[in-house]
């Protein structure tokens, strides 16, 4: 088959990511070493992106961030897909007024601006990568919620699930067993897209001065450093802002590869797992 | 034959008798091109319809024959389908037609009808604009007046009571039947002189297909149209068509006058096929079915396509394909053992021993009712209520088979699910060993469940596609701890090979099972807990007549040994005949009537039954029954009438039956009915 370079290219830079990200620490990094004759200075071969307003290598800085936006970007949606889909697949298992309840709680949750009830959970927890976490969190399980009752709601009138009561099978195992593993394909492709949304997220609540604290670094975060300095120093933000730009379109690309293979209407064609 | 070239006129043919041919199919081939190369679905069709004439496209699902009807009205995508060969209509080769030019043949020279009415029919645009698109369209008719006109009068033809209300409603409101005629209305809009119907009354209920039948045919006399029927029902064949081809995986393996086939059917396939068929007075015998499978479509086969699964195949017909040899004048077959005789059935035990007399009962259905309650608003407040099954009882035994018939809508299917107990009864007691399963919970009711098994219908979705095969049938081994690790895979393997397959087939996925092998595997998990009872529901309506028959086979098989009584739900009175030792007849979430097969299917009492049993297509022109007509749509359950349910739509109603509800009044033996003429 020729290679397709719509995957292969967002591949690519997805992997980057996470191995400038899993490799940050143990590579010859100094992204706090403040260097005051080097201030604002351009790309260089010393300094390939350049430096920042206190002197320090934006690429250092760069990776160091990308570790950040990774934690970020998989911790939540590691914590709201895990949450939500089991809070969405129990509504729509059990039903009746378990059902009607938690229905009215996603609803509650929808009806606020999602980012903004981010920044105000973020303010309240205070500052620091975990609670960037929690905070977007809270807001993003309601997304897979929704997902997995859906799903559960049309899987559970099949006869296979009829089936599985008749032959004494209990409601954890019928879900465990029966109902999960068919309704995982579109929260597989959601939680994708949910990885790039979490980075944006971060980066978001970070140029706010919510997410991580200095000095430690983030893409946010810099460039909020870098907007006072954008008429002389452009790198500053170029970098980081380039950085969210290529990692975001490569997941959301992924995302949509991967709906293309998993969303196959009726599961009788596909060969499982 | 070359393709391209005009085949010789071979012996037998062309058909004496018949005027100039309507249509003339030659060398149709259809391939459908794949990644790896084209596959033939549809090879080297050919065949001629006369004005006026029926001819009947008789084959089982994945045969090519939708294909072939599509391919004629040059439906298929030429991305994905090449389309060679020639069809002449009239003189014109439609394959070569401009776009332009088929665009006036399709509704107008030929029109089509389809299977599902609920698909063919726009939702959002009402019955009146639809067909009077279909008027604009074809007849030059554009005054707003004119074309209204034409529509009721259409409306009126297929048989639409009061058609100038009609043309507001939007489909959804009528019935499947109403639908279906809406859909005719359309095709006749044209006049076309060939309809094409691809079966038409498949997805109806038995006694809405008889009259959409007598329509067609009626309409098709009247206006003297050519009608190519596409068919997998040999009964359908036999009440309806003059003359029939029988296709079999993309070739045409026979063709003759019906009379002459169905005394005689010359391919060892229409053979096998006729056999395989259930018939009301076939009682008790065990179905033959043909072993084997169907080469899946486009499958390259060399020699004869059927020589796999017959029983007659010599060694010349695995390697080269008959060519056509005449039988008889207007009747050809490609084989090149047709005039030899069929070998002697290899089961000579053909009739089922019928269990006389009472025996014990294994579950007493005592009053049971089964309502759902419709809930509106934000509250979820009872509006109202469906009352699917509404004080039904039934006794069964040991060994025996009951039969559930009706059509559907009639809460047959919930009677089934009560019984085992996946729905909660709203009233009623099951009683079981001495005790209520009505009342039952938790874990007495699990405890319970190993002795109740159901069967579904639809062979796809009963099983979930991320197991295997194995942990499919295993499932209730493990979940009811009757066995673990070793000692469920030999049981597994053993409950496979007692339903005809191989204990291989454990770690193979379901969907690489064919419809039958997937009702096997649905079986085998039924079978796993070793159940005193099973509710077959609908098992064999999603399958074909030949894989039916293998199926109905085992299930008598698997009763035999094991002495299990099935509650067999079914709106196929033939299976019935065939399967059940007693009957009741469910309409409207009651039962009519009730009693041993031969006392309900020979005697039939309520006028519900003698509907139903009149509107069965019978091959056997003997046999044949004048169809009773039922007046007017089957009621909502939300809303049964007062009274005896049936009484809006009975042809003996009186006017007591409006008011009284009739009690079950026993007619001598088993034999019970709920009718007021009854007594």
């Amino acid at each position: 088959m020729t290679p397709r370079w719509s995957v292969l290219l967002p591949a690519l830079v997805v992997g980057l990511w996470a191995l400038a990200a899993l490799a940050a620490p143990w590579l010859p990094l100094a992204p706090d070493r403040i260097d005051l004759p080097r201030i604002l200075a351009p790309p260089s071969p010393a300094a390939w992106l350049g430096c920042d307003d206190l002197g320090r290598p934006v690429l250092d800085r760069l990776l160091v961030g990308a570790r950040t936006a990774l934690l970020v970007g998989f911790g939540v949606v590691a914590v709201s897909a895990l949450v939500g889909t089991l809070i969405g697949a129990v509504a729509g298992y059990v039903g009746g007024w378990v059902d009607l309840v938690l229905v009215r709680v996603i609803d509650v949750f929808l009806a606020f601006p999602g980012i903004l009830l981010a920044i105000a959970l973020a303010g309240i927890l205070g500052p620091g990568l975990g609670n960037v976490v929690i905070a977007l969190s809270v807001v993003g399980w309601v997304g897979y919620a929704r997902l997995a009752r859906a799903q559960i709601l049309s899987l559970k009138q099949r006869d296979h699930v009829l089936a599985a009561r008749a032959l004494g099978a209990g409601p954890v195992r019928i879900l465990a067993r029966h109902l999960l593993p068919l309704a995982l394909a579109p929260l597989i492709v959601e939680a994708t897209f949910g990885v790039a949304g979490a980075v944006i997220a971060e980066a978001g609540l970070s140029f706010l001065g919510l997410g991580v604290q200095p000095p430690a670094a983030s893409w946010g975060s810099m460039i909020r450093d870098g907007v006072g300095y954008m008429l002389v120093a452009p790198h500053l933000v170029l970098g980081p802002g380039l950085a969210i730009l290529l990692v975001v379109l490569a997941i959301n690309l992924l995302g949509d590869a991967l709906r293309d293979r998993l969303d196959v209407r009726g599961a009788r064609g596909a060969e499982p797992g | 034959m070359a393709i391209g070239v005009i085949p010789e006129p071979s012996p037998g043919w062309p058909l004496s008798g018949i005027s100039e041919p309507l249509l003339e199919v030659c060398d149709l081939t259809v391939r459908v091109v794949r990644p790896e190369g084209t596959a033939a679905v549809v090879a080297g069709l050919d065949f001629r319809i006369a004005r006026g004439e029926t001819l009947a496209l008789l084959g089982e699902s994945g045969c090519g024959k939708s294909m072939t009807a599509l391919a004629l009205m040059r439906l298929l995508p030429p991305a994905v389908v090449a389309v060679t060969g020639q069809v002449r209509l009239a003189g014109a080769d439609l394959l070569r037609l401009p776009e332009r030019a088929m665009r006036r043949v399709r509704g107008g020279q030929v029109a089509m009808i389809f299977q599902e009415p609920q698909t063919a029919l726009n939702p959002v645009l009402t019955v009146g604009a639809q067909v009077a698109e279909a008027v604009r369209r074809h007849t030059g008719r554009h005054g707003a007046r004119a074309v209204r006109e034409r529509v009721v009068e259409l409306l009126g033809e297929v048989g639409i009571p009061a058609p100038r209300e009609r043309l507001g409603d939007y489909p959804h409101q009528l019935s499947g039947g109403m639908k279906q005629r809406v859909v005719i209305a359309m095709a006749l809009a044209g006049r076309p002189q060939l309809l094409i119907a691809d079966e038409p009354t498949t997805a109806l209920d038995v006694t809405i297909q008889a009259e959409i039948l007598a329509l067609i045919v009626g309409l098709q006399r009247r206006h003297a149209m050519a009608l190519l029927l596409i068919t997998h029902d040999l009964g359908i064949v036999a009440e309806t068509a003059d003359r029939l081809a029988v296709m079999y995986a993309g070739r045409l393996v026979e063709e003759a006058p019906c009379a002459a086939f169905f005394a005689g059917p010359a391919h060892p396939y229409g053979r096998r096929l006729l056999a395989s068929r259930p018939s009301l007075d076939r009682r008790a015998a065990a179905p033959a079915g043909i072993p084997g499978r169907v080469p899946p479509p486009g499958a390259s086969v060399v020699g004869c396509r059927f020589a796999e699964r017959c029983d007659l195949a010599a060694p010349a017909c695995r390697s080269a394909e008959p060519a056509w040899h005449p039988v008889a004048a207007g009747h050809r077959v490609r084989c090149h053992r047709w005039a030899e005789a069929d070998p002697p059935p290899a089961d000579a035990a053909a009739r089922r021993p019928r269990p006389a007399g009472e025996t014990e009962v294994l579950l007493r259905v005592d009053g049971l009712v089964v309502h759902f309650p419709i809930r509106r608003g934000l509250l979820g407040r009872e509006a109202g209520r469906v009352r699917a099954v509404d004080g039904v009882s039934l006794t069964l035994h040991p060994g025996r088979t009951l039969a559930l018939v009706g059509e559907s809508g009639c809460g047959k299917t919930t009677v089934g699910r009560a019984l085992v107990r996946l729905v909660a009864p709203t009233a009623g007691a099951l009683w079981y060993r001495g005790r209520d399963l009505a009342r039952l919970g938790g874990r007495e009711l699990r405890a319970l469940r190993k002795d109740l098994q159901i069967v579904f219908q639809d062979p796809y979705g009963a099983m979930n596609p991320r197991l295997r095969v194995g942990d499919i049938v295993g499932e209730g081994l493990r979940t009811m701890g009757l066995a673990s690790g070793r000692a469920a895979r030999c049981r597994v393997a053993e409950l496979l090979e007692q339903v005809g397959l191989a204990a291989e087939d454990a770690r193979r996925w379901p969907h690489a099972f064919s419809g039958g092998q997937r009702q096997r595997i649905g079986i085998a998990r039924a079978l796993a807990p070793e159940p005193r009872l099973i509710v077959c529901d609908e098992p064999t309506s999603a399958l074909d007549v030949s894989v039916q028959a293998q199926i109905l086979g085992l299930l008598a098989r698997l009763q035999r040994e094991r002495a299990i009584a099935y509650l067999f739900i079914s709106h196929d009175l033939s299976v019935v005949a065939q399967m059940a030792d007693e009957v009741a007849v469910m309409y409207l979430g009651r039962i009519v009537e009730r009693g041993t097969v031969d006392e309900v299917l020979d005697r039939p009492r309520h006028p519900y039954t003698r509907a139903l049993l009149s509107a069965v297509p019978v091959v056997e022109v003997a046999a044949r029954r004048p169809a009773i007509r039922l007046a007017g749509e089957r009621p909502s359950p939300a809303r049964p009438p007062a009274g005896c349910r049936f009484h809006p739509r009975c042809p003996e109603a009186l006017a007591v039956c409006g008011r009284t509800d009739p009690p079950e009044v026993c007619l001598g033996g088993r034999h019970w009915v709920s009718c007021l003429r009854a007594g």
